[in-house]
């Protein structure tokens, strides 16, 4: 493709090449929500050269996929009747059930006149085995003039032993190169943009570092309870759910070193030497770095809600945490001493995703007239809702003293690019389609998370104290306020 | 109201505070559009599409035939999905035939220091080239449409040295908006030369017939093909026409230009029937010893392609908008040097 002189001037090393796209599982809600919309964005913005093949048990057919993907980009604007029809005609369907080698036999079939394969996993996580197997055993997974590419949806595993079962299991068929792991959260521009904040700017990188930096505080807060998710929720947790995966890519985002280059292996491998700089928290440290608890019942906007054990497939008696509190060290040069605290929860006072880094005071403090409200410098990356960076410092009150009060830098994305940002799953599907693994995570960051948060839930395992409540529409319980009071800080508000 | 620019900013500073329930202030561009009164309506459409998605304030000097001119002063604010306000500051120049509202002292001072200033220039070259020096001196990017400069009397040439005489500086760049209309279909030729077994037919090509299509878009599409693949001009010959056109008995008018491919072999690039995009195209591609590739393309949205190798398929094929270009002019920091040079070999 490089010796084609017309491709000079266009997006030099973005361009898709033909493929088929191999969907497990198409019949389920992901695709319908999330697959087709990005696909058929990804179509009307130039990437044409590809087909759609929907392999499920369900009787459907090609008539049946097409028909029903009318409705799926229904909502998707800006199309022509002639467009839409154009893109559904690359749409097939292969009916077969995961465990079925007969289905996997007719693979090739559909892929003739293709090079390059994706096959999507956007099946539940114990149809992986199967799918996995029968396509390596096939020799589906062999790169023979194109590419074979696996995307494969989270969980990873749920814990450090089923997540190494998992990727030894993809490294029996699969090369690292040809395995993408799906983590939408790494899809969204604000969660991009941290790099782009912290190695595009000059001026953070020279004091991202102890010796300016008090702490971080990373919190990932959601104002609605399990609702209907209450039986995945009982065998995951909020560590399993929100921390191990999307906190920590916030965490390894911010704490990571500088990359060589903007390569995948580069920024994924600073990524993974960040997380394996975490100090372990074993089962003895858990009271001392770690808080869970679960939701009370109570009122939120003028509604009674139910309490976590009063919730659909919920047990009465559960022990899975709706709060995980923790504090965390990176033991490297950069983050000695400085303490990471993490929280995340259901039913708190408001959605709320951000990273807060808190600078040290001056080393001696002239100004003595403070406000009450004065804060230590704080640079907060606003990940949702109000997307956008706030540096909050402190000014001279106008008038005869020399009175300070905290004020905000601002840089909201809302009121500088008003539009929309692109839907993760588009991204990360145009990534994978080209062989841009960046935002996708690797095996040893998978297993790095998993080794970390393994440790503290098989201390929790182990721990037979009460698990402490916390009100509804609260900050959390008052046992993670107490966490970090013991540091000598507080909680950001929510 | 006069051209006192404290009066001005204190004045766009209380109608976007009315404007903007969030009061937001945030300006990331100063985007000066020159139009006239032809062009005026064009250029507000465009704006409306930038609108509500980048933070701006748009300078807009319109050239009337009234005799004093005019300044105006208005702010919109859209609410993004977060219901936050991103708003243009608008001041609208009208210059008459006192020439006070085009002068640099004008709107040069309203201009916002340390943001980017795009320029929008919706008017002939021919005659204004004192504006276009000034604008040269504050611009990091100056935007033309070269289909509306010949349609309104420039010759290639004139636009040619406009564009190169502001191109190379430090941080300065030139866009123009039919090569940037033209990007899908060069898209979509450069696609069709992709498998390998198509990749060396390329050096094969006898001729490229463009039919439809506006005839600037034809001239830089034709112009890139034979830049890039390295075709030389060959001396236009008396019976064809020449380079600036000639006669095709069954198809009309015809601009039929002439060329030596790298073997030496004599090639050529037709545009006939030039029309609006919107009444759709075809593109025939004619080689040394291969059957040929047909590319046709309609309002629809679809470009239908035969001959290339695989089975006759359709793909999708939009134009994009006039506003959606602007907007993307305004993010890029595209290199055109492949523009200039297409542009350098239809200049001639």
């Amino acid at each position: 493709m490089s010796n084609n002189p017309l491709r000079f001037g266009l997006e030099a090393g973005r361009e898709a090449q033909p493929l088929v796209i191999f969907i497990f599982g198409v019949t389920g809600d992901l695709t319908s929500r999330k697959l087709m919309p990005a696909l058929f964005s990804l179509f009307l913005k130039g990437m044409t050269r590809f087909k759609v093949v929907g392999f499920a048990r369900r009787d459907w057919g090609t008539d049946g996929l097409r028909e029903r993907a009318r409705s799926m980009i229904a909502e998707v604007p800006g199309a022509s009747d002639g467009q839409r029809e154009a893109f559904i005609e690359r749409l097939e369907y292969l009916q077969s059930t995961f465990e079925d080698p007969a289905g996997y036999a007719r693979i090739d079939e559909y892929a003739e006149g293709y090079a390059n394969r994706i096959y999507y996993l956007s099946t539940p996580p114990n149809a992986y085995r199967d799918i996995i197997e029968q396509l390596g055993q096939k020799g589906l997974g062999e790169q023979r003039g194109g590419f074979r590419r696996l995307l494969i949806e989270k969980p990873f595993g749920r814990d450090y032993a089923s997540a190494v079962e998992l990727n030894q299991l993809l490294a029996r068929y699969f090369d690292e190169e040809q395995i993408f792991r799906i983590d939408h959260y790494l899809g969204k521009e604000t969660v991009q943009n941290i790099m782009l904040l912290r190695f595009g700017n000059g001026m953070f990188e020279p004091i991202w570092n102890s010796n300016y930096i008090d702490h971080i505080q990373i919190t990932v807060a959601e104002k609605v309870g399990v609702g209907t998710r209450g039986g995945y929720f009982e065998s995951a947790g909020t560590l399993r759910d929100m921390v191990q995966n999307h906190m920590f890519q916030l965490l390894s985002l911010t704490a990571m070193e500088p990359p060589n280059d903007l390569s995948p292996d580069s920024i994924r491998t600073e990524k993974v030497k960040a997380m394996q700089a975490l100090r372990p928290i074993t089962f003895r440290d858990i009271h001392e770095h770690t808080v869970r608890a679960q939701y009370e019942g109570g009122i939120v906007d003028g509604e009674r809600v139910p309490g976590y054990r009063d919730e659909e497939r919920v047990s009465p008696d559960s022990r899975t945490e709706t709060y995980a509190a923790l504090r965390v060290y990176l033991d490297t040069w950069r983050w000695s001493g400085v303490p990471i605290f993490m929280r995340s929860g259901k039913r708190l006072l408001r959605k709320v995703s951000e990273i807060s880094v808190h600078f040290k005071e001056p080393p001696r403090q002239l100004f003595t007239n403070r406000h009450p409200s004065m804060n230590r410098n704080t640079l907060i990356i606003r990940i949702q809702p109000e997307e956008g960076i706030t540096l909050n410092m402190n000014a001279k009150i106008p008038g005869h003293t020399t009175d300070m009060r905290p004020v905000n830098m601002d840089f909201a994305y809302g009121t500088t690019f008003g539009e929309a940002t692109l839907e993760a799953y588009e991204r990360l599907l145009f990534d994978a389609i080209i062989g841009d693994a960046t935002l996708y995570p690797r095996r040893d960051e998978i297993e790095s998370s998993w080794a970390f948060i393994t440790r503290i839930l098989e201390g929790w395992r182990r721990d037979g104290s009460p698990i402490p409540t916390y009100m509804p529409g609260s900050s959390g319980p008052e046992e993670a306020r107490r966490l970090i009071a013991s540091s000598h800080r507080k909680w950001r508000k929510l | 109201m006069n051209f006192d620019p404290e009066r001005v900013e204190s004045e766009l500073a209380e109608i976007q505070k009315q404007s903007s329930p969030t009061e937001a202030r945030t300006v990331i561009l100063n985007l000066l559009v020159v139009s006239n009164e032809e062009t005026r309506p064009w250029a507000e459409r465009a704006l409306g599409a930038v609108l509500g998605k980048r933070a701006a304030r748009v300078i807009h000097i319109v050239e009337t035939d009234g005799e004093k001119s005019e300044i105006s002063l208005s702010a919109r604010c859209y609410l993004d999905h977060e219901h936050k306000s991103v708003c243009f500051q608008e001041v609208l120049i009208e210059n008459g035939s006192d020439k006070v509202g085009a002068a640099p002292g004008s709107w040069t001072p309203l201009l916002i220091r340390d943001i980017p200033v795009y320029v929008l220039w919706l008017t002939p070259f021919s005659g204004r080239q004192a504006l276009l020096d000034h604008v040269q001196e504050q611009a990091d990017k100056l935007i033309i449409d070269s289909e509306y400069a010949v349609g309104a009397g420039d010759t290639p040439r004139d636009i040619y040295r406009a564009a190169t005489g502001v191109m190379p500086g430090e941080g300065f760049g030139i866009s123009d908006l039919t090569w940037q209309r033209m990007l899908p279909l060069r898209s979509i030729t450069a696609h069709l030369f992709d498998p390998p077994e198509l990749a060396s037919s390329l050096f094969e090509l006898e001729t490229v017939e463009l039919e439809g299509g506006p005839p600037m878009y034809g001239a830089l599409y034709l112009g890139w093909l034979a830049n890039r693949l390295g075709w030389q001009p060959i001396a236009p010959r008396q019976e064809t026409g020449g380079a600036n056109g000639g006669e095709d008995r069954e198809n009309g008018p015809a601009s039929t230009r002439r060329y030596r491919d790298q073997q030496g072999r004599e090639v050529a690039t037709v545009h006939r029937a030039p029309a609006s995009l919107t009444e759709g195209l075809s593109l025939t591609m004619r080689f040394f010893g291969r059957e040929h590739i047909d590319l046709s393309a309609k309002p629809d949205g679809c470009v239908w392609i035969e001959g290339a190798g695989e089975e006759s398929h359709s793909e999708a094929f939009t134009v994009p908008g006039d506003g959606e270009m602007l907007l993307a002019e305004i993010d890029a920091a595209r290199n055109e040097t492949l523009y200039i040079a297409a542009f350098g070999l239809i200049a001639r």
